[in-house]
């Protein structure tokens, strides 16, 4: 039954670009891909290990730099690229993890939050690598052996692509001992290390593992955008990602997509619709409604939409 | 007589000025019951969190086989074979009942993230088993019917017993049970002391802390009194029954609270 409905999934994202041929439509799509590899890194971590991150878009920005500055200076394949962003934000990930991940609950929002800011501000500051405030212009499309990815369709496959593998290595861990370790660490900290399982190293790992997802994300999306700057990392990007892995649910990494996809669909539609319904609409009405949507969301389906949709279809089929 | 599984000599523990063990020693025979009795605040489980290391020692030292646990923290001390339930539970109530028990494989166990986020073989061949074993533990307390519920659903009295079954997925030498009878009623106070009597002719050392003098004195081989953080006598459940030290203090005290 899951194997079909996951067969099924992939069956409808694979045609979707046969019908879908509007170019915006088609980077809506690329976004959400994007989006739902971080959000199932966040899910990982803040839905099964019960650790928070108000950092994750500079683990995004790891990744997107480091793609761009071994592609553009240093003509590296945009593969090896890809790779050592990976390495490099785990292993920045795991360094800073060591400290802060003894922090619990606001304390270690306040951390990761902190460690965000001052990572947009390197991005900023050190201008000699990131080119400041305007960035890194020119990144070469993602080329895999001598494949170009080229197009918005092709590269829809690609991030589209990538987000279904990033789901199902979450879903082998969350299957898995270590998934289980994760989730003893949320349900009693102190009993999960009565049973011998090393709470600061799991913790540091799947902190290490949703960077690493992080970091690829920003990858594609620098190869994807052809341009990086600090703005798309910034601390209300970091926000952006735990709402939208709370928006999906945090109880399953399903929600994950769910999420992402609901946030940038969300947002996309308010950009479209505002001014047709307010003909002076600027971007703080847009805000406004955004806003509005999501508190209705939370209030009604405070689970997420995963586990908010199956209740309703749960009580439908009573119904019935 | 057998080398002692465990000792303690001289543990010592304040919380602020408050001092809940004081200068306690103790030791524990292989594959015996031992009982840990005192009024509220002697410090009984102020001892179980020292053995475990959930607190450090101020003073004193503990040492289990070989090793000198002082230092070790406390996933370690549970590597060597030390696993204990608590007394208010510590249910992970977001898995289920069979979930629980297979944390408890944990340290048995080796798939590391990378074997687990690509189903290697071994690893797959290693979560059957983890599995088969923990569903043994879960027909070990009576629990195996109840395996796929969600483990926050059973009633109180089975989720001290999904504690226990937790603790013996880890194939653990010494168990320590903090206050297991404690909302428990009859039928299933005896069954309890049935279960506890088996698990030590399986080889397992228990140190038990328990009011329910009944069941203490049952089971026990030995029993430790404590009271302010001291060690008022020890010896068999007879000899502590008849000291004259722990009924004036603690049958007396007992009396007085009531």
């Amino acid at each position: 039954m899951k194997v079909w409905a996951f067969v099924g999934g992939v069956v409808v994202l694979a045609l979707i670009p046969v019908f879908v041929r509007t170019p915006s439509y088609l980077d809506v799509l690329i976004y959400i891909g994007l989006y739902s590899i971080v959000t199932t890194g966040l899910c990982l971590l803040t839905g099964y290990a019960g650790q928070i991150s108000l950092g994750q878009a500079a683990f995004y920005g790891l990744g997107a730099y480091t793609s761009a500055i071994l592609t553009v200076s240093y003509d590296v394949p945009s593969p090896l690229a890809l790779i050592a962003g990976i390495i490099l934000t785990a292993a920045v990930a795991y360094g800073f993890g060591i400290p802060i991940l003894k922090l619990k609950g606001h304390y270690l929002a306040m951390a990761t939050l902190a460690f965000g800011i001052i990572v947009y501000l390197a991005f900023v500051e050190f201008k000699e690598f990131t080119g400041g405030p305007s960035g890194i212009p020119g990144v070469p499309p993602f080329s895999l052996f001598g494949f170009r990815f080229d197009s918005d369709t092709k590269r829809y496959y690609l991030t589209t692509g990538a987000a279904l593998l990033t789901l199902l290595v979450a879903r082998n861990v969350v299957n898995s001992r270590i998934g289980r370790a994760l989730r003893s660490i949320h349900g009693s900290e102190v009993a999960a290390e009565t049973l011998g399982v090393d709470t600061a190293r799991q913790k540091l790992q799947v902190f290490a593992l949703s960077a690493a997802m992080a970091s690829l994300a920003g990858s594609l999306y620098a190869h994807h955008l052809s341009l990086v700057s600090p703005t798309a990392f910034n601390f209300v990007a970091s926000i952006e990602f735990v709402v939208m892995a709370a928006v999906g649910g945090l109880a399953s990494i399903w929600g994950a997509p769910f999420g992402a996809a609901a946030i940038t669909i969300l947002a996309e539609a308010i950009r479209r619709v505002m001014p047709l319904l307010l003909s002076y609409a600027s971007g703080e009405h847009e805000v406004i409604a955004y806003g509005v949507i999501l508190v209705v969301i939370m209030i009604f389906m405070p689970e997420g939409l995963v586990a908010g949709l199956r209740a309703a279809l749960a009580r439908g089929r009573e119904r019935l | 007589m057998p080398a002692d599984l465990l000792s303690a000599r001289g543990i010592r523990k304040a919380f602020g000025g408050v001092v809940a063990v004081a200068d306690v020693s103790f030791a524990v025979t292989p594959g015996t019951v031992r009982a840990i009795i005192g009024p509220n605040g002697a410090g009984k489980t102020t001892i179980f969190n020292l053995i475990t290391g959930i607190f450090p020692l101020d003073r004193g030292e503990i040492r289990f086989k070989e090793h000198g646990l002082n230092g070790l923290s406390t996933w370690q001390r549970a590597q060597l074979g030390i696993a204990r339930t608590f007394q208010n539970l510590q249910i992970f109530t977001n898995m289920t009942v069979l979930e629980n028990v297979m944390v408890g494989r944990h340290r048995l166990s080796r798939a590391g993230l990378l074997a687990a986020a690509f189903q290697t073989p071994g690893s797959r061949r290693e979560e059957a088993r983890i599995r088969e074993q923990a569903l043994a533990c879960l027909e070990l307390v009576g629990l195996a019917d109840r395996a796929q519920d969600p483990a926050g659903s059973l009633p109180f009295g089975q989720q001290r017993l999904l504690e226990i079954a937790r603790c013996l997925a880890t194939e653990p030498t010494l168990l320590l049970l903090d206050e297991p009878a404690a909302g428990l009623n009859l039928a299933e106070t005896e069954a309890l002391a049935a279960l506890i009597l088996s698990l030590r002719r399986r080889g397992i050392t228990i140190l038990l802390v328990e009011h329910l003098m009944d069941l203490v004195m049952g089971i026990s081989d030995s029993v430790l009194v404590l009271n302010y953080g001291q060690v008022l006598a020890h010896g068999s459940p007879e000899a502590v029954q008849n000291n004259p030290a722990v009924i004036e203090a603690y049958l007396g005290a007992e009396v007085a609270d009531a």
